[in-house]
């Protein structure tokens, strides 16, 4: 991690847990994992404040811990696991999140799930119970989580089992376990150990044995970070099957709910202990982000089918990177996972206009025709009702065709529709059958731009298609460049950036002649980028004595250093922009204190001069603004770092 | 022996001559011999002098040598005539810049070719110049150079830099004309227009209608966009530059271009003051620059 990264996560723990706790995180970023002892002697604090900070971290997930035997002794080191500290920003973005998808009660949940770090559902559910106020307070306690307003419905607690449940099987919630609470270092280590010694049993080679160790390790991390993920994780069966009526809103939420029930009746486990995972929400805030991607670039409907693809799709992905690194081959598992237009069509939702937002052929028939006079296409069959050349394509011989002659296949798909069409089934189905291909035409539309927001897979039912996150992932941070690129540098900027990523290396004067641009222009430029980490420079000498006059300079972007540098950028603004409120709050300090008195919350128009009230909107407004943009660079980060 | 020819007749002969040597290929080489023959009075060594004498004085035919030999090469007819009012450097020199051709030659490489003192060089250009037999020009990759060329000719693209150059600077204008001329085609081409306005149409999957290369030379030609005669590549780099830009994509397996829309730039990291702070890499709690005393975050949270 980057100091940039350290100092932000030392601001947001001080921005929460108080002073105490940021200067045990910063110790501990600082130098590594820490004994107690030691942790003590670096703080000069006594050590029972410093056990008690730690306890109070580990069970917010900040700190782990782990036992190693030194000298015969246990000796527990503890460590600041900082992508924690840094999701406690996302906090407002996940409650949220979960609103919109499971209502006020998720929403109630999550935000108490986020403020005790983690907690036992039977504890969790018997606080609850004897008071919905008191959790409200907790709420109101936590700067970055929206309060909570549900007076008016007051919730059972067999409502709030039903939501964790199926938030557990969306997996937005998991089940804490022991590797959690461990330095994921020390896990890994001693698995590899355990795995090790196991396998030499086997009498392999050395060789042979370091990468039969890696491939079990790799399979072992994987089911170490997905945890259970069978379909009762975490349940039991429901010890009285029949009475309780299901609420409509629970039904509304999970489609799943409903094969369920006429099966058995399953309750959460109450015995379990919970915490939010994190992990899932970014799945969930990947796909809005290619949401939005897909609307500036193909226009809201397209977007709006790409967002029910991705939807359909997202409870098989756990997570945005596999945990073991040099995985390359999850890429050939995660060929499994994709989604035919038929089976989208099922549960997409009505209240889609696909017909009247979008012009597609067989809006425009006639312009289409002309248009195409144009280029030398060479079939000059008449055009059908949906603007395709008519092909004569044999089913046979479209079962078995190679991926080249995807488009044609696609076409004969529509042919078979219409035909159906022509024999005549009631109008209903009609209806259907012309929503499902304008579905594909958007499909196609996604699939075709050259961003590939979608992969054709097969042509079964009208075509099945994946999602390659890995390479989109790339896109994305890529445009997230360019984008600040552009914003520093303008267009020219832009440009040069592009031509050096498409060509590799060059030199100044051939990147001149590419972009049109005068040498003397684009130098100054160039530099800019080099100095801001994007592009690099590269010196081969013409002779084997290096000298500069005899020496070609090569420009040339590598994407992996230019993100990073641009990540460690947006750490540092992001830690100021904490920085700055910080300060525009204490400067205000004897009046928001003021402000912050019972009696005065209570009687805001007696108790506060003009003066005074304009300050404190003059504040509310800062503070709203600087929030405002530490999330937005926060969507930022996630882009660059997490997708 | 017949009797002395006359001078009038020996300038007939030697029009005669030159007449024939200019039927053969420009840079055919005559020998003595052949020259003899053509000259009439069969062998008449002494006539044949005194043509060739002729000849050589009214620089018809300009004298080589081909390893011991001495052979002669016609001069064509008007390059001949300028030659009569030159001084010999200057004919010197005028034969190294035609030789150059459409790539002109630098003065310091006519001092180098001639083995002449450079004042007689600059003299014998200034003369050369003033009769308007040459020009001086300038070339994009080496500006400072003096560069000489034949009056009459123009400079090749590799000297001029081609269309974008004007006055061997690259005509940023022009160039940002066409391109944005060129981007406004392409929008035109590659949305179909909705019945319903503010909505984004597309046109469906696999539709091949989109420009291609051929098609926006054409239509840079018919609109009357510019007076110079740009070429199919020249239009080719202008699509590759609007390519860069990330205004147009290629599609149709790289035929055609299409316009892409653009997301806003908008970015979480540029919005913020740090994103367009020139001393961000100062800024440390407690240095110079710091977000308390920050001016930028001041003038932003004002706006």
């Amino acid at each position: 991690m980057s100091q940039n990264a350290a100092e932000l996560c030392v601001l947001l723990v001080r921005d929460i847990y108080g002073e105490v706790s940021s200067r045990v995180v910063s110790v501990l970023l600082e130098l590594g994992r820490l004994s107690v002892t030691q942790l003590v002697r670096q703080l000069k604090l006594p050590e029972k404040i410093v056990k008690q900070t730690l306890a109070v971290l580990i069970q917010q997930h900040l700190v782990v811990h782990f036992a190693h035997l030194e000298t015969g002794q246990e000796v527990v080191y503890y460590e600041c696991e900082w992508t924690q500290v840094y999701e406690l920003l996302r906090a407002g973005r996940i409650i949220r999140a979960v609103e919109e998808r499971f209502g006020s009660n998720g929403a109630l949940i999550v935000s108490n799930l986020l403020q005790l770090g983690h907690a036992r559902v039977s504890d969790f559910l018997a606080a609850y119970g004897t008071s919905t106020k008191k959790s409200k307070a907790t709420v109101n306690g936590k700067p970055n989580a929206p309060t909570i307003e549900d007076d008016s419905s007051i919730t059972s607690v067999e409502i709030l089992k039903s939501v964790m449940a199926d938030m557990m099987k969306e997996r937005f919630l998991v089940q804490v376990q022991e590797h959690h609470m461990h330095i994921q270092t020390d896990t890994r280590n001693t698995l590899r150990a355990q795995l090790t010694s196991q396998l030499r049993k086997s009498h392999l080679s050395e060789n042979k044995l370091g990468k039969e160790v890696d491939r079990q390790m790799k399979i072992k991390v994987k089911e170490l970070a997905d945890g259970d993920t069978s379909q009762h994780a975490g349940m039991k069966r429901k010890a009285t099957p029949t009475s309780k009526p299901r609420s409509k809103k629970r039904q509304k939420v999970s489609i799943y709910d409903l094969i369920e029930q006429e099966e058995e009746e399953w309750e959460i486990n109450e015995n379990i202990v919970l915490r939010i995972n994190h992990e899932k929400f970014l799945v969930l805030f990947r796909n809005a982000e290619l949401v939005s991607l897909a609307e500036s670039r193909h226009g809201k409907v397209s977007s709006q089918v790409y967002a029910e693809l991705l939807k359909r799709l997202e409870e098989k992905y756990l997570r945005c990177h596999e945990p073991y690194p040099g995985g390359d081959e999850e890429d050939d598992t995660k060929k499994g996972i994709k989604l035919s237009v038929l089976e989208l069509s099922k549960t997409f939702s009505k209240d889609i206009d696909l017909e009247n937002s979008i012009v597609t052929a067989p809006r425009l028939p006639k312009k289409k025709t002309r248009k195409r006079g144009y280029s030398d296409d060479e079939d000059e069959d008449k055009p059908c009702p949906n603007g395709y050349g008519k092909r004569v394509n044999g089913k046979g011989k479209r079962r078995q065709s190679s991926s080249e002659d995807d488009d044609d296949d696609d076409i004969s798909d529509t042919e078979e529709l219409y035909d159906d069409d022509e024999e005549g089934i009631d109008a209903e189905n009609r209806k259907k059958k012309i929503r499902m291909e304008l579905l594909k035409q958007h499909m196609q539309l996604l699939a075709e731009d050259s961003w590939k927001f979608v992969r054709l897979e097969s042509n079964r039912g009208l075509g099945e298609w994946s999602i390659n996150y890995k390479e989109l992932g790339k896109l994305m941070r890529h445009i997230e460049l360019e984008k600040v690129v552009e914003e520093t540098f303008g267009e020219m900027g832009l440009r040069l950036l592009r031509i050096i990523k498409d060509k590799g290396k060059l030199e100044e004067k051939q990147i001149a002649s590419i972009a049109l641009l005068k040498q003397k222009e684009i130098r100054s430029i160039l530099t800019g980028l080099q100095e801001s980490g994007y592009l690099h420079l590269q010196e081969v000498p013409k002779t084997s004595i290096p000298q500069i006059s005899r020496t070609y300079f090569l420009w040339f972007h590598d994407p992996d250093r230019a993100i990073q540098s641009l990540v460690t950028d947006t750490y540092k603004a992001m830690s100021r922009a904490i920085q700055r409120t910080n300060v525009e709050r204490a400067k205000r300090a004897s009046l928001l204190e003021k402000w912050e008195r019972s009696d005065v919350q209570a009687n805001v128009e007696e108790y506060l001069t003009t003066s005074e009230k304009r300050e404190l909107e003059i504040w509310l407004s800062r503070e709203e603004k600087l929030l405002g943009q530490l999330m937005r660079l926060d969507r930022t980060m996630m882009i660059l770092r997490d997708f | 022996m017949a009797a002395q020819p006359s001078q009038a007749n020996i300038d007939a002969m030697a029009k005669a001559v030159y007449e024939q040597c200019l039927q053969a290929p420009s840079d055919y080489l005559f020998s003595v011999s052949e020259l003899q023959d053509l000259v009439p009075g069969k062998n008449n060594l002494e006539l044949t002098q005194k043509v060739l004498n002729e000849l050589l004085r009214t620089r018809s035919l300009s004298a080589l040598t081909r390893g011991s030999q001495t052979v002669f090469r016609s001069v064509p007819k008007d390059f001949a005539e300028k030659v009569k009012n030159m001084t010999p450097d200057e004919e010197l020199l005028y034969g190294y810049i035609q030789e150059s051709a459409r790539e002109g030659i630098w003065t310091k490489q006519l001092k180098i070719k001639s083995n002449m003192h450079s004042t007689a060089v600059n003299k014998a250009l200034k003369g050369l110049e003033r009769k308007k037999f040459i020009k001086s020009i300038k070339s994009v990759n080496h500006p400072a150079r003096n560069i000489y060329m034949l009056y009459e000719l123009t400079p090749s693209i590799e000297v001029t830099g081609g269309p974008w150059f004007t006055d061997s600077e690259l005509d940023k204008e022009f160039v940002n004309e066409l391109l944005t001329a060129i981007t406004k085609f392409m929008v035109s081409k590659s949305f179909p227009k909705l019945p319903a306005r503010g909505v984004i149409g597309s046109f469906p999957p696999g539709y091949t209608g989109y420009p291609t290369l051929n098609q926006v030379y054409l239509w840079v030609k018919s609109s009357n966009l510019t007076e110079v005669d740009l070429a199919e590549a020249d239009i080719r780099s202008l699509l590759d530059v609007l390519v860069y830009d990330g205004k147009i994509e290629r599609v149709v397996g790289g035929m055609a271009y299409r316009a892409v829309r653009r997301p806003d730039s908008i970015n979480g990291f540029t919005e913020s003051p740090c994103g367009r702070c020139p001393v961000f890499t100062l800024c440390k709690e407690g240095g110079p620059v710091s977000a308390s005393n920050c001016v930028y975050f001041e003038d932003w949270l004002n706006a």
